[in-house]
């Protein structure tokens, strides 16, 4: 995989975990998608484009293939996966991950 | 960039809910307990007391719990439990949820009694914060009631492989983001104080209380609860 593929898919030890994971079950049915991309957003708006479109069938499937390349989809039953998937993927390296800090109730002038 | 967790999605559901039951899952030693008792130091449960379920009244007293918390023996009778937890003005944990709730032992009185208590919490006005190393070990029915609100600590690899299929996904997903973080603000941020609630999808960073003691993560230490 080169540095400039736009397709990320390393052998982190999330991604190892994740593969584990996928492996571990056995009964896959539904349509719903994981795409570890690094750019899965994109994928997700061109294939919904795509259906907005009516575009299906193999057409859909090739136009896809060519953004997904070496990504890896995986189709998973039962699972909210969609607003996952944002999760997945490679932060940039100046992207600051918020979260938010429980030390204790908020000072009486700033209650909420 | 950290906020205040008053401004977070989880704390403006608790703080507005009359009812609920938060579970807060994850491997052994990862900061359930502490977790626990951060979320109720937030504020997130205003003008309420906390019982300490199955705790020793000895343990307790012994250690620097706030005032408002009491230790309380799950009742024999359920109908007995109105008795000793009060609508409206408890929050109750169930820390190691297994000792009461176990799915192998979901026909016992205790259980059948934690599953009544569930379903009837909305009625009573109750909030339940349960600490569990693996949902597989919690009986299904405990979720299916009420509104449940999962905070995600670190959990192995052996564990999720262990895990319920629709937990499989989710705690994968938490690990992710829980690694990242450590690893982001490696010696800025404990790596135990990191949680990630599945629910509302927010990471938080929960500070151990200020009147916390070590040997309070470890209540049953020494004995087994009954």
């Amino acid at each position: 995989m080169t540095k400039d593929s736009p397709i990320t898919v390393v052998s982190s030890n999330e991604l190892r975990m994740l593969m584990t994971a996928l492996s571990a079950r056995d009964n896959v049915r539904s349509s719903q998608e994981i795409v570890l991309h690094d750019n899965a957003q994109g994928y997700l708006t061109l294939k919904t484009w795509l259906e907005i479109m009516g575009v299906n069938g193999k057409l859909k499937d090739a136009l896809l293939s060519v953004h997904a390349g070496g990504g890896l989809s995986r189709a998973m039953a039962r699972d909210d996966l969609f607003l996952r998937l944002q999760m997945l993927r490679k932060p940039e390296d100046d992207e600051d991950d918020d979260y938010y800090v429980c030390d204790g109730p908020a000072p009486v002038d700033d209650a909420v | 960039m950290s906020k205040p967790i008053q401004e977070s999605e989880l704390f403006r559901r608790l703080s507005t809910a009359k009812h609920g039951v938060i579970v807060v899952i994850g491997t052994g030693q990862w900061g359930k307990t502490a977790t626990v008792h951060s979320l109720i130091q937030s504020g997130a449960f205003p003008d309420r007391n906390v019982v300490l379920v199955n705790y020793s009244k000895t343990f307790v007293a012994q250690h620097s719990y706030p005032d408002s918390y009491r230790a309380l023996t799950w009742p024999e009778d359920i109908s007995e439990i109105m008795e000793v937890i009060r609508p409206s003005r408890d929050v109750v944990v169930v820390d190691d949820a297994i000792f009461v709730a176990g799915a192998r032992d979901s026909g016992t009185r205790e259980n059948k009694g934690l599953q009544k208590m569930m379903t009837i919490a909305s009625h009573n006005e109750l909030f339940f914060l349960l600490t569990i190393q693996n949902t597989s070990m919690l009986d299904i029915s405990m979720f299916q009631s009420q509104d449940v609100y999962m905070i995600h600590k670190h959990m192995d690899l052996v564990a999720i492989q262990n895990e319920r299929d629709n937990q499989v996904i989710a705690q994968t997903i938490a690990n992710i983001y829980l690694e990242r973080h450590m690893s982001k603000y490696k010696g800025k941020v404990h790596p135990k104080s990191w949680g990630y609630c599945s629910t509302t999808k927010e990471m938080i960073a929960f500070d151990l209380p200020p009147w916390w003691e070590p040997a309070m993560s470890k209540p049953f230490y020494g004995r087994v609860p009954v």
